[in-house]
């Protein structure tokens, strides 16, 4: 019945509407739609089990006596973890460390060795004073080059004058004497040309007068 | 050693090269020669020790160890001890039984007359002229030495007629040097 009604509707949309058969799509043929896309979440898994430490009782020094990290460690429940006891310390604190107070001596000692034969061996300086000696009295035709004081001619061994610092080395005996200081003046002596630097031994004492002694195989 | 009985001059020379702390003195009668002659082996302080010590520890090392110790250890003892320090005067004036100076040259011009004191800014401080072929010297004393200042102005002036009154200094810092070379720090 059905059929021969759809075959009249057929039959009476040609004669009315044309000759082209015009069929409904069928549901029947669904396309399937496939994702497709490459990329993917990756996992990431811990290799280790984490472990949070929830608090550690020897951070609360504030509040204790004094003592090495260690005994602190090694209280019974000084270290708790979330969870549950990391570990179970017991009272005979299995992970405390060994303390060992070291003594810290303070103050110094000092050794003092003695090198007064060594200093001995050292002369003495003595600077050029001839800007405080321009009117020193010195033998007529010489001119005054340096003028070195006090030295004590008596006790002098050996004497150099260091041309870079301009001073003049002394050593010195050690023996007595009563002798008085002189000045050791360097002269130029205009008359002698292969010769013309001399030096003499001039008085220092006020009231004390002379031309001067030339000091001979010191220099 | 001295024929005329002079004074003796003690030198005290503290020195601080590179955080290595030492020292010497040197005693020496009136002609400048050696009487005594003493230096410390070298000091040098660990980093614990100047964690604590701190700022205490260069003022202490310099005048409670050395300075003390070089003044007790000398056996020919002087009249007059004599630094170039004036930051150690006071510690050498205590450590000491006897007078002590600081004496340092300038390049003042010549006071009038040999043995004169010229005050200068403070009580303690003088211009001294100790000879007449030298400029004066400034010499400084503790408080408690002011009523001495004559008579070791004297002393200087008696012991400038034979010596040059700041070359022992000199000595000490070549012997101190020799020492070096010979004991490597």
């Amino acid at each position: 019945m059905e059929e021969a009604l759809e075959k009249l509707a057929r039959h009476l949309s040609r004669a009315f509407w044309g000759r082209i058969v015009v069929r409904p799509l069928s549901s029947s043929r669904d396309l399937e739609v496939r994702d497709a896309l490459v990329s993917r979440e990756a996992k990431v898994q811990p290799l280790r089990a984490e472990a949070r430490v929830a608090a550690a009782g020897f951070a609360q020094w504030r509040r204790m006596e004094v003592r090495t990290c260690g005994a602190w460690l090694g209280r019974a429940g000084a270290l708790r973890v979330r969870g549950g006891p990391l570990a179970d310390l017991g009272s005979g604190g299995a992970l405390s460390f060994r303390q060992r107070v070291k003594r810290v001596v303070l103050g110094w000692r000092l050794r003092i060795p003695s090198e007064t034969e060594r200093i001995r061996l050292l002369p003495q300086e003595r600077s050029n004073r001839l800007a405080y000696l321009k009117n020193l009295p010195h033998p007529e035709g010489a001119s005054l080059l340096a003028a070195f004081s006090p030295i004590i001619e008596g006790l002098v061994v050996k004497s150099v004058l260091d041309k870079r610092s301009g001073k003049l080395w002394v050593w010195y005996r050690s023996s007595r004497t009563r002798e008085l200081p002189k000045h050791l003046a360097l002269l130029r002596v205009g008359a002698d040309r292969e010769n013309p630097l001399r030096w003499v031994w001039l008085p220092a004492r006020k009231g004390v007068s002379g031309k001067g002694t030339e000091a001979k195989g010191h220099h | 050693m001295a024929e005329r009985g002079g004074p003796v001059l003690g030198y005290l020379l503290v020195e601080d090269r590179e955080g290595v702390f030492e020292g010497a003195a040197l005693v020496v009668d009136t002609r400048g020669i050696p009487l005594d002659f003493r230096y410390t082996e070298p000091v040098r302080p660990t980093r614990l020790e100047r964690i604590l010590y701190g700022s205490a520890l260069d003022v202490y090392l310099r005048e409670d160890v050395l300075l003390k110790n070089l003044v007790e250890s000398v056996e020919a003892k002087p009249t007059l001890w004599i630094l170039r320090d004036r930051d150690l005067l006071r510690a050498a004036r205590r450590h000491a039984k006897v007078a002590a100076v600081c004496l340092e040259s300038t390049s003042a011009s010549p006071l009038d007359q040999v043995g004169i004191l010229e005050p200068q800014g403070d009580r303690t401080t003088f211009l001294l002229q100790a000879d007449p072929i030298s400029a004066p010297f400034r010499l400084a004393v503790t408080e408690d030495q002011l009523s001495q200042t004559q008579k070791i102005s004297a002393d200087l002036v008696a012991a400038a007629e034979e010596m040059e009154l700041g070359e022992p200094f000199s000595r000490m810092g070549k012997a101190l040097e020799s020492i070096r070379e010979h004991e490597p720090l």
